[in-house]
């Protein structure tokens, strides 16, 4: 409790504008704090009054992170949006957004602006889950996305069923299917997809878990998590138009670099563009497209570059976005 | 399901060899409306199968679409037309129904606007 005080008192005193009505507890825990990612285990508490809004900034002090809310007229301006965590509908049989969906959405975030010059005609997800990835993408595109169409696929029904429910909550629209990777749609869609996202079941399991009914299907991957990312390359390979780029979610488990190899005998460039690790495991975002320099040699380096890691408070302000304020129930985010 | 997707989508049935377009069955149709954009139109038109797209938009209740494809500079100057080509491709929904395998007759729901496209065991 007394800690608790002590935030509200620094919060009073660092941000001129912070108003008494809103009363807030913040219990921050970092855990493991790396350049590249930090886990943090934040519980907050806080009841607003009125309808006013407000944003939610952080800045870090030593251990301790410190979180505030500023009041409107000196809100941080986002230059992006994304997909936010308390919009997002929830279902048991469906994976909610995680680490994993965060980097990829990172991943795309950090491309913006390559993005928008690359001007996609079509964009798609195969696996949409929770919708979190699609809906972020949608939005951070947003009016400068041109006309651009989504489309996102899933093996699990109920989880098309979250994905229209939090695109509806955040105002965007894609079409859905409720499919096999992208089965109904290849011959048609064939070479027209600019932009595919990709965050696929990449955990290595039993042979026998892979393709189960159920909320299982987001995970289980098979030998070193490749059974489901096998099946979806060559369909990726057959989609993507000659300009398009996949944005795929791997385990280092997954043996990134041989997906690369295998990539580049087809033609594909390919880049680590978001690196995230935490003690047990790495996830590597890889971006691939097409070149025709591209040597199918496998003896050479493939392009392999570590994305220069967001700032601690951008990186926090990204975790921030994605915790849900409202109600009155403590928000636990548990990490290791 | 809008008409932009029912032309992206085909029959995955095993052995299946001429698997488009699906064959539309009708239970209810939504018009949403939705901001036009004439560069993705122009863009998008050299994709589209037209037969099976005017055919689609007139079983969904829409009867402005030629039956011959437009010249592409139609597409260019004629704004009515856009405005016409945009609301059968993307702004009538097939929340209810059924999209229909060309050979063999098999049914793939739609519900709430979402087709499913999941194969049996023995279909695959």
């Amino acid at each position: 409790m007394d800690e608790n005080v002590n935030f509200q008192e620094k919060a009073a005193s660092a941000i001129p504008h912070f108003s008494i009505n809103y009363r807030f507890n913040v219990n921050l825990i970092p855990t493991s704090w790396s350049n590249c990612l930090f886990d943090l285990s934040v519980s907050i508490c806080f009841q607003v009054f009125g309808d006013q809004k407000f944003d939610v900034g952080c800045f870090h002090d030593l251990n301790m992170i410190l979180v505030f809310i500023v009041m409107p007229g000196n809100s941080f301006e986002m230059s992006y949006k994304i997909a936010q965590i308390r919009l997002v509908s929830s279902h048991p049989e469906v994976y909610e957004p995680c680490d994993d969906s965060f980097a990829l959405v990172d991943a795309l975030l950090s491309d913006r602006n390559n993005l928008l010059e690359l001007k996609p005609m079509l964009c798609m997800e195969v696996g949409c889950g929770s919708g979190y990835v699609i809906t972020s993408l949608m939005l951070m595109l947003g009016e400068e996305a041109n006309g651009a169409q989504f489309i996102a696929t899933d093996i699990n029904h109920h989880a098309i069923r979250v994905t229209q429910e939090t695109m509806e909550a955040h105002g965007v629209y894609a079409e859905l299917i409720n499919t096999d990777v992208a089965s109904g749609l290849e011959n048609r869609l064939a070479g027209s997809v600019d932009l595919l996202v990709v965050n696929p079941p990449y955990v290595p399991t039993p042979e026998d878990e892979v393709g189960r009914e159920g909320i299982a299907s987001a995970w289980a991957g098979g030998e070193n998590g490749r059974s489901v990312i096998d099946k979806i390359l060559p369909v990726a390979e057959k989609l993507l138009s000659k300009r398009g780029w996949l944005y795929m979610v791997t385990l280092t488990a997954n043996n990134p670099s041989q997906i690369c190899r295998q990539m580049m005998k087809k033609g594909y460039a390919s880049k680590i563009v978001v690196q995230r690790s935490t003690v047990e495991e790495s996830l590597h975002i890889i971006k691939f497209w097409k070149d025709n320099d591209i040597e199918a040699d496998t003896n050479d380096a493939i392009t392999n570059s570590k994305a220069v890691p967001l700032g601690i408070v951008d990186s926090v302000r990204l975790q921030m976005q994605r915790l849900s304020f409202w109600g009155s129930s403590d928000i636990n985010t548990t990490t290791n | 399901m809008r008409l932009l997707t029912h032309n992206m989508l085909s029959s995955n049935i095993k052995g299946v060899t001429n698997g488009f377009p699906l064959k539309i069955q009708v239970e209810k149709v939504v018009e949403k409306q939705v901001e036009i954009n004439h560069d993705f139109l122009r863009n998008i038109f050299p994709k589209i199968d037209w037969k099976a797209f005017s055919d689609a938009s007139r079983t969904m209740g829409y009867d402005e679409m030629p039956e011959e494809p437009p010249e592409p500079s139609v597409l260019e100057s004629n704004v009515e037309f856009l405005g016409k080509f945009h609301h059968a491709l993307l702004e009538l929904h097939l929340e209810e129904g059924a999209l229909l395998c060309p050979e063999t007759g098999r049914k793939f729901p739609v519900n709430k606007g979402i087709p499913n496209m999941l194969l049996l065991e023995d279909e695959v």
